[in-house]
């Protein structure tokens, strides 16, 4: 954790000395979250309500959404794009030599502070106004488990936004591998429900990125009882460990480009 | 060499060029999928939800076909030479074509149509599928005058959008780093061109604003006239402004490389 503090100090620093880049950055999350309001917008026009859930309550999804996004994009996105980058080049040898864990190392060694910003701010307005619209009460079993929920939709989105990168240890060209990833990372942007029941099923146990965003949403609506919050817990530690695998096998297999 | 071969060796490249990683090219088509997929389950919704026949005056069918021919179409006039132009700009890559006998505006235009034409050919076959669904389906009226219409508004819309971007393009030579520019910039055209959401859904002033503005003739109008919501005498007249949109932007795109490529100094390269 001290070297991970070093790392996001480090980024800030470097971040501050291009303060330029640091404002186009948080305009550039603040358009893409234009876009991303878009969906409110329809939701809001078309008083949309999906399995009794009024507008107002789709913002706990859209907001929840919004914020997973934030953590992405600062804290995994930049790392996910630079291993192919590392592993083409060669910079990964490098990697290799130091005293530090390699998929530490180069899956969460920058973070970007400009770009989750606007996304967190929104993201959590969005919850605020949808558990003050829906009557939600503010308790500490609710807030814990809102919490609990929220670690396992960042644990999740590790292990899944991870792997179109892992597959550059194979393939060359991966970018379209990653283009699809966050094509449907934005299915995740309403509640399930939208979905046929075999998308669900899809999205919860083969590939549970519903979890990521519905999860949180629906225990506070409810519609989710600790028991599935514990599961939720147990399988991304469980898909962690799966990437963990992943990777130690990719690693395996590396064999240094160049430098 | 005449100009023609030089020409026809560029477009030859450009073909080349977007058939280098094939797997990757497919994926990419793939990709394309997904936000008319997901778009599609939320329409569904919202339809299912609201009981009534038609939002935003499009009915279900109709909302759903936009979807499916926007997400089409804004894929196929996609740009992605602003970096490679940036670049050039940055590093000096332009040097090479500033000596030689060969206009930087036509390589790169000729270039972009080399890699749009296989997309453009499986679009074709991909739209002729969905033409054929739809009209089965009694959600499009076929008329013969409206697809020799979208065929040719297709064209002027990746043309269209290829003279925005290279104006666009024109800043490299101001701003050291661009990239971001680049993406917000393609993304809020993306939007104002109707290529998320129809632009019903931003509301009837906002419609009408952006009827002067080239915007909509990339994307909005061409799906438009082929899904029939433009009504005969509006598609000639849209045809017409595309055409001076197409003019216009030609003549600012030279004016404004012409002007910025003054403050140009060759470095390295």
């Amino acid at each position: 954790m001290r070297l991970y503090g070093i790392f996001i100090k480090n980024c800030l620093i470097a971040q501050m000395e291009f303060r330029g880049n640091f404002m186009m950055s948080l305009l550039v999350e603040s358009v893409y979250l234009f876009a991303k309001l878009l969906y409110v917008l329809v939701v809001f026009r078309t008083d949309l309500h999906v399995d009794g859930v009024p507008p107002e309550g789709l913002l706990l999804f859209i907001g929840m959404h919004t914020v997973a996004t934030g953590i992405y994009v600062g804290l995994f996105f930049t790392n996910f794009t630079k291993i192919p980058e590392y592993i083409k080049d060669g910079s990964l040898d490098l990697m290799l030599t130091k005293p530090v864990s390699l998929q530490f190392m180069a899956s969460l060694r920058y973070v970007d502070l400009a770009l989750p910003i606007p996304d967190i701010l929104v993201g959590f307005a969005m919850i605020g106004i949808g558990w003050h619209a829906m009557d939600i009460p503010l308790t500490f079993l609710q807030l814990a488990g809102f919490v609990l929920l929220l670690i396992v939709s960042v644990v999740i989105t590790y292990c899944l936004m991870i792997i179109p990168a892992l597959l550059s240890f194979w393939f060359v060209q991966t970018s379209s591998v990653s283009e699809i990833a966050n094509s449907v990372w934005d299915a995740n942007n309403f509640p399930m429900a939208i979905y046929p029941a075999w998308v669900r099923r899809i999205g919860t146990f083969v590939i549970p990125l519903f979890l990521i965003t519905n999860f949180g949403p629906m225990f506070l609506l409810g519609h989710l009882s600790w028991l599935y919050a514990g599961l939720a817990l147990a399988g991304s530690l469980l898909l962690f460990a799966a990437v963990r695998l992943l990777w130690k096998h990719a690693v395996k297999g590396y064999s240094s480009a160049s430098s | 060499m005449n100009r023609r071969r030089l020409y026809s060796a560029v477009f030859s490249m450009g073909v080349q060029h977007s058939m280098e990683y094939r797997f990757h090219f497919f994926l990419s088509l793939l990709g394309a999928a997904f936000p008319i997929l997901v778009q599609y389950f939320i329409w569904t919704a919202v339809y299912r939800n609201s009981g009534q026949t038609a939002l935003f005056s499009y009915s279900y069918g109709q909302i759903i076909l936009y979807t499916i021919l926007a997400g089409l179409v804004s894929k196929l006039i996609a740009t992605q030479f602003e970096h490679q132009i940036a670049d050039d700009i940055k590093n000096g890559g332009l040097n090479k074509y500033l000596i030689k006998p060969v206009s930087y505006f036509s390589y790169r235009l000729i270039s972009f149509f080399g890699q749009k034409a296989i997309y453009y050919g499986i679009t074709a076959l991909l739209l002729a599928g969905i033409i054929w669904f739809a009209s089965a389906g009694d959600l499009l009226e076929l008329q013969a005058v409206r697809l020799i219409l979208f065929a040719i508004t297709l064209w002027g819309a990746l043309l269209l959008n290829f003279l925005i971007a290279y104006c666009i393009c024109a800043s490299a030579f101001y701003l050291h780093e661009i990239s971001y520019f680049f993406l917000i910039t393609s993304l809020l055209i993306n939007i104002l061109s109707g290529g998320m959401f129809p632009l019903e859904i931003f509301g009837e002033t906002v419609v009408k604003g952006l009827q002067y503005t080239p915007f909509p003739y990339t994307i909005y109008f061409p799906v438009n006239v082929l899904s029939g919501k433009t009504q005969a005498a509006a598609m000639y007249q849209g045809l017409l402004i595309q055409c001076g949109w197409i003019l216009l932007f030609l003549w600012l795109s030279r004016l404004t490389w012409r002007i910025a490529m003054k403050k140009y100094s060759a470095v390295g390269g």
